[in-house]
């Protein structure tokens, strides 16, 4: 079931809702575990038997696993194994084949849904019980934390200990259904209006790439934005309808992006940029690697590799991770260098603009590597955005300056893959939205905790316009009515788009 | 410890207030924003209705059974929305593997599948130019190679000027026939404007459920695409 589907909206959600009022409220969280499960089930019923069995095993052995190393490494591992062998092992089979040159069978299983997500949350439980941060342990709430709905499929990834208190005050009231609804709506309507409108564009262009089309200069570009920012409207969409649907039931769940085209810097870009995953790769990856202390830089370079393998099974993810682990590292070499030197104070706005352009320039040439579904395809899209197919502009350019004809003038968008007027204003009003408009932290914070647990994160507080702030007025009603009406009509209007990070 | 007592109590009393204040707000709020979605349902729906019934939501396939089974029949498919039926013609072409097509613009449109001995589909209007006639050509080849194909082209094409302004590259996107756009749901209101549609048929859309063609045009007009391909 998805969130932006009708079933999910007009028949799971309310009747979930109608339910868990009429229960008292520790009944009520059983009402959330099943319609939880029920929500999983909906895809595939074996899945929520694998789900059920590893939420079950993992809590089981995290009774045995305080201060015990093996426990700890035979647990993790079988996590590990679970998800190398439904997500990974076709990967494995098939470079395994072509190194040793021998034919390993292919499975042919569908990939369980959110497993990359409900195994790194019980990973992260099982490193906590470890350490002994669990005295109060209980099945029914880490069974709830792990398959809960909102969360389960793409996440955020949220700490046992961060939520599972919250689930003794569940309920649902005026207020919780006005601020969670409100916060659903603002994320469908990224997903629905915003996401979706530009996708197929962006499709149009990486398919015929893909089938071997050449994409002029400005497609590629169009095609490498676009999906810059149908991938942010798309995620950061899902992520606040977790949060919205959470925030209904009273549990508040921690902010998952933070206006990431906004950053200066890459390393600001990933204290934006799916937090959730960035706070469990530093804490459960990277400071137990060694962290800053020795190795800093082997250590960064590891841990982004391993968060573009978790991301697919596919060369391109491995490069993803691998680019932004460069990336990283050459960013600290910046920061280091400028502190040596004293310079750290010097940030003019020139300099901070000039920041923020290298930045969306480095972010945009790596999300290709992303969306492409084979490396053959990026180095195509790659080739074209810079100029090694030649530049292709508008015939009545020739008119203007006669001076540039050597440059071929079959037009801008010279394949014609699509209606170009179709997906421009879309394309223009996205990005005055992620760059000029507040966040849902920006717009909520006086409703959600959204920081509680993220006080290691540099968040800007220069980002918080409180002019725009979201209150309970007729006006604020006036205007989710209308996105309201205007995501039905879309939903009326297309075939379902699947939330892009339910691949991962 | 008696004014301490009373501060307390008048503590307890203003949060109370403030909070039954806070409990109106999102009272209004939640009031305010179901009053104006539903309003704005109930037109939407009844446009809704009036297209589900008439068929404009039938995608390629349901399109090309109705017309076809138990074995082909005089159900014509007349859109009001989609002028563009390249996706029911490619499916059909698909389904039925004629041995013979015509193929090019809409002047072909007229050979029907009565004027042959064998089996005939008329491919007519999914070409405007050269070059989409070429790619066509390469996405129907793909799928079927008929015995006679018949290629209706227009002279201008052949013009190095001429260039179809809304051209675009069919294999790599062919537009689906049942893909309503949001504003499509306000279309009603304009063929009730217009006088296209009479107040009556739009209200009795339950109505257009016992006319056997497919879409506004074909139930109301009787005009669309028959099933071998052929305008009428």
């Amino acid at each position: 079931m998805l969130f932006n589907s009708f079933e999910f909206i007009f028949i799971f959600l309310p009747l979930l809702c109608v339910i868990f009022g009429f229960f008292h409220k520790k009944a009520s969280l059983n009402v959330l575990l099943l319609g939880s499960f029920v929500f999983y089930a909906y895809h595939s019923i074996s899945n929520l038997c694998l789900l059920i069995s590893s939420i079950s095993f993992n809590f089981v052995i995290s009774k045995y696993i305080k201060n015990n190393k093996l426990v700890l490494f035979l647990a993790v591992s079988a996590n590990i194994a679970l998800i190398i062998y439904f997500k990974y092992y076709n990967f494995i089979a098939q470079n395994l084949s072509h190194i040793l040159a021998v034919q390993i069978p292919y499975q042919d299983k569908a990939l369980p849904l959110g497993i990359s997500f409900f195994t790194f949350q019980q990973i992260a439980y099982l490193v906590d019980s470890y350490y002994g941060n669990y005295a109060d342990r209980n099945f029914r709430s880490f069974a709830l934390l792990v398959s809960f709905f909102p969360h389960s499929i793409a996440g955020p990834l949220v700490q046992y200990k961060d939520v599972a208190p919250q689930f003794a005050k569940v309920g649902i009231s005026l207020e919780n259904l006005s601020i969670g609804g409100t916060i659903f709506i603002i994320g469908l309507f990224k997903k629905i209006i915003i996401a979706d409108g530009i996708a197929p564009s962006v499709n149009a262009i990486f398919d015929a790439a893909g089938l071997g089309i050449i994409p002029s200069f400005a497609e590629s570009w169009f095609g490498a934005i676009g999906y810059t920012l149908q991938l942010y409207f798309d995620f950061s969409g899902y992520s606040d309808m977790a949060i919205g649907l959470a925030r209904m039931f009273n549990v508040h769940f921690p902010i998952n992006f933070n206006s990431p085209y906004k950053a200066a810097s890459i390393i600001d870009f990933w204290h934006r940029w799916h937090m959730s995953l960035s706070k469990f790769l530093r804490d459960y990856l990277y400071i137990p690697l060694g962290g800053n202390r020795h190795s800093r830089y082997r250590n960064l370079l590891l841990t982004m590799l391993i968060g573009g393998l978790w991301h697919g099974a596919n060369w391109t993810f491995i490069l993803w991770g691998f680019l932004h682990g460069i990336y990283l590292i050459i960013n600290h070499l910046w920061r280091d260098l400028l502190k040596k030197l004293g310079l750290t104070s010097n940030k003019s706005i020139s300099y901070q603009v000039l920041s923020w352009i290298l930045t969306i320039f480095c972010v945009i040439i790596s999300w290709v590597l992303f969306r492409s579904d084979s490396l053959e395809t990026a180095i195509v899209i790659y080739q074209s955005m810079f100029g090694f197919h030649g530049i292709s502009v508008s015939p009545t350019l020739l008119d203007i300056i006669p001076e540039f004809n050597f440059i071929n003038y079959e037009g801008f968008f010279k394949n014609q893959l699509f209606y170009v007027w179709d997906y421009l204003p879309a394309f223009v009003s996205s990005i005055i939205i992620c760059l000029c408009l507040p966040n849902i932290k920006n717009l909520f914070v006086n409703y959600v905790k959204f920081e509680k647990d993220f006080s290691n994160f540099n968040i800007q507080s220069a980002d918080l316009d409180t002019s725009l702030r979201w209150v309970p007025s007729q006006a604020y009603a006036i205007l989710m009515a209308i996105m309201t009406i205007w995501i039905i009509l879309a939903l009326l209007s297309s075939r379902k788009i699947e939330f892009l990070y339910f691949n991962f | 410890m008696k004014t301490g007592g009373r501060h307390q109590a008048n503590d307890t009393k203003s949060t109370s207030i403030s909070n039954t204040i806070i409990g109106i707000h999102f009272h209004r709020y939640i009031r305010t924003y179901s009053f104006l979605v539903l309003l704005s349902a109930i037109p939407m729906l009844l446009n809704y209705l009036f297209l589900l019934y008439s068929g404009e939501f039938l995608s390629a396939k349901d399109i090309y059974d109705k017309q076809n089974y138990p074995e082909p029949h005089e159900i014509i498919y007349g859109s009001a929305l989609f002028n563009d039926v390249s996706e029911l013609k490619l499916y059909s072409y698909k389904s039925k593997k004629p041995q013979i097509i015509s193929f090019g613009s809409s002047r072909v449109l007229q050979l029907r599948e009565s004027f042959f001995t064998k089996p005939f589909y008329n491919l007519g209007s999914m070409a405007s130019s050269i070059h989409q006639a070429l790619d066509v050509a390469t996405l129907l080849l793909k799928e079927h190679c008929p015995e006679v194909i018949i290629c209706g082209v227009d002279f201008w094409w052949f013009n190095n000027t001429y260039q179809k302004p809304d051209y675009h590259l069919m294999s790599a996107n062919i537009p689906v026939i049942n893909k309503i756009d949001p504003a499509h749901l306000l279309q009603p209101f304009k063929w009730l404007r217009e006088g296209i549609i009479s107040v009556g048929q739009y209200l009795r859309f339950y109505e257009l459920d016992f006319n056997p063609n497919i879409g506004v045009k074909g139930k109301i007009k009787g005009s669309g695409f028959s099933s071998d391909g052929t305008y009428s």
